[in-house]
């Protein structure tokens, strides 16, 4: 094979053969060969058609667009669009048993999630007793869940009254505590005649931590000095109202 | 609502203005609970920075060899114009009590240094009258006081008076046992308030 590539040369001029296949292409790919009949027995021509085809799709001739549409749907057809119109009119939906009847619950899933439907008191019913017949099987407690399954409904008026009651109580216990806060203020704010807190005179022991040596005198007065030079500025602020 | 709950909401509201009306007034009382003692004033301020002046100008004298000098200075300090003269004994400001007491012993130390014995040991005596509880400063003024009774004691041993000496260094000795005492009391209750 190489051997054969070998004697090739790409700068050969073409032969009469090639000229005759590019001739039939130009030609194919300019009168536009409708689809469905793509280039003949050419594999070659069916793909340059579909390839222009995909880049730049020609418009539908008004005979190809007649046809799709008087084109008789088949009978499935017909029955799944009649299935879809009825259940969509009366809003029912059935068991999907067929992909007709999947396709129309699909229908009533979306329509459901646009715009839902007020929830039927016999569906509802249903509902409830589907989730009661997969409950564990109790003779004693089915009387009881019956009854309570009948009383959903009325059970939405008591938790209403009792979510009220807890809003209610709510209100109650925020403001009492709301009171206790402006009480709490109040007593604790300085008044008038009232003194804030002031550092009184005291023992300067805590300031030394071992026992007097000789010579540190001045050493020990500087500290008294200094500890309490910061009461004094502490008690001027709470005299002035600023601390 | 069941009776459970009304309980539990009752209790509820109870509890809230039990403390609303109760428990807050009483926070507000023990804020404002009694105290009598004189808060750090002008008064106790203008004594320390007094009393810090004339400290340092001892210093000086001190180092300059001048006792005498340093005797005045704290001699001046000793009979200083206190603050809150209506409070006396146990109700003066403590600190006052406390920089005069070691005003004192001070005092008692320079004299001690020039050898004026008898009036060393009437300043430490002064002293104490100002602190009554074992703290450091009394441990203090009696560490000068049993030091001032040993300089006693060499000084008649010297005079060849030995049995006055002899009572001098014994007197010196149970100055200094006491004042072991005293610090270890100090120490001891440091403990107890570090510990409680």
């Amino acid at each position: 094979m190489s051997d054969r590539d070998d004697d090739i040369d790409p700068d050969a001029p073409a032969s009469a053969e090639e000229i005759a296949a590019s001739k039939r292409l130009r030609d194919a790919l300019d009168t536009a060969a409708p689809a469905g009949a793509p280039g003949g027995d050419d594999p070659e021509i069916g793909l340059a058609l579909a390839l222009k085809a995909a880049w730049d799709p020609n418009a539908l001739s008004a005979d190809e667009s007649h046809a799709m549409l008087d084109a008789t749907p088949s009978a499935e057809e017909q029955e799944l669009a009649a299935a879809l119109r009825d259940s969509l009119a009366t809003g029912t939906s059935t068991p999907a048993t067929t992909p007709a009847h999947a396709t129309v619950q699909l229908a009533h899933a979306l329509r459901s999630a646009f715009a839902p439907a007020a929830l039927d008191p016999a569906e509802h019913d249903a509902i409830i007793q589907v989730a009661l017949a997969n409950m564990p099987a109790d003779k004693e407690l089915a009387p009881e869940a019956e009854k309570q399954a009948s009383n959903v409904i009325a059970m939405r008026g008591r938790e209403t009254r009792a979510r009220v009651v807890r809003v209610a109580f709510g209100f109650v216990a925020g403001g009492l505590a709301l009171a206790a806060s402006i009480f709490f203020v109040v007593t604790s704010a300085p008044g008038p005649g009232s003194e804030a807190p002031l550092a009184k005179a005291r023992t300067t022991q805590p300031l030394f931590s071992e026992p007097f040596k000789p010579g540190e005198t001045s050493a020990r007065i500087d500290r008294i000095a200094s500890a309490r030079a910061a009461d004094f500025r502490d008690n001027q602020f709470a005299k002035w109202g600023v601390r | 609502m069941s009776r459970s709950r009304v309980a539990l909401v009752l209790g509820s509201l109870f509890l809230a203005l039990a403390v609303a009306f109760g428990v807050v007034p009483a926070c507000s009382r023990h804020d404002g609970g009694a105290d009598d003692g004189t808060p750090v004033d002008t008064e106790i301020m203008a004594f320390l920075s007094e009393a810090r002046a004339l400290h340092h100008e001892a210093n000086m004298k001190e180092e300059s060899g001048d006792l005498a000098g340093a005797v005045g200075a704290m001699d001046r300090l000793v009979g200083a114009r206190r603050p809150h003269p209506e409070r006396k004994g146990t109700s003066a400001p403590p600190e006052v009590e406390e920089v005069l007491a070691d005003a004192y012993a001070r005092l008692a130390e320079l004299r001690l240094k020039r050898g004026e014995l008898d009036l060393a040991a009437a300043a430490v005596k002064s002293g104490l009258e100002h602190v009554a509880e074992a703290t450091y400063f009394r441990g203090h003024l009696v560490e000068v006081q049993g030091l001032v009774e040993e300089a006693r004691a060499a000084q008649l041993a010297d005079a060849g008076n030995a049995a006055e000496a002899a009572k001098a260094r014994e007197h010196a000795i149970q100055l200094l046992e006491e004042v072991v005492k005293i610090q270890d009391q100090v120490i001891q209750r440091s403990l107890g308030k570090d510990g409680g």
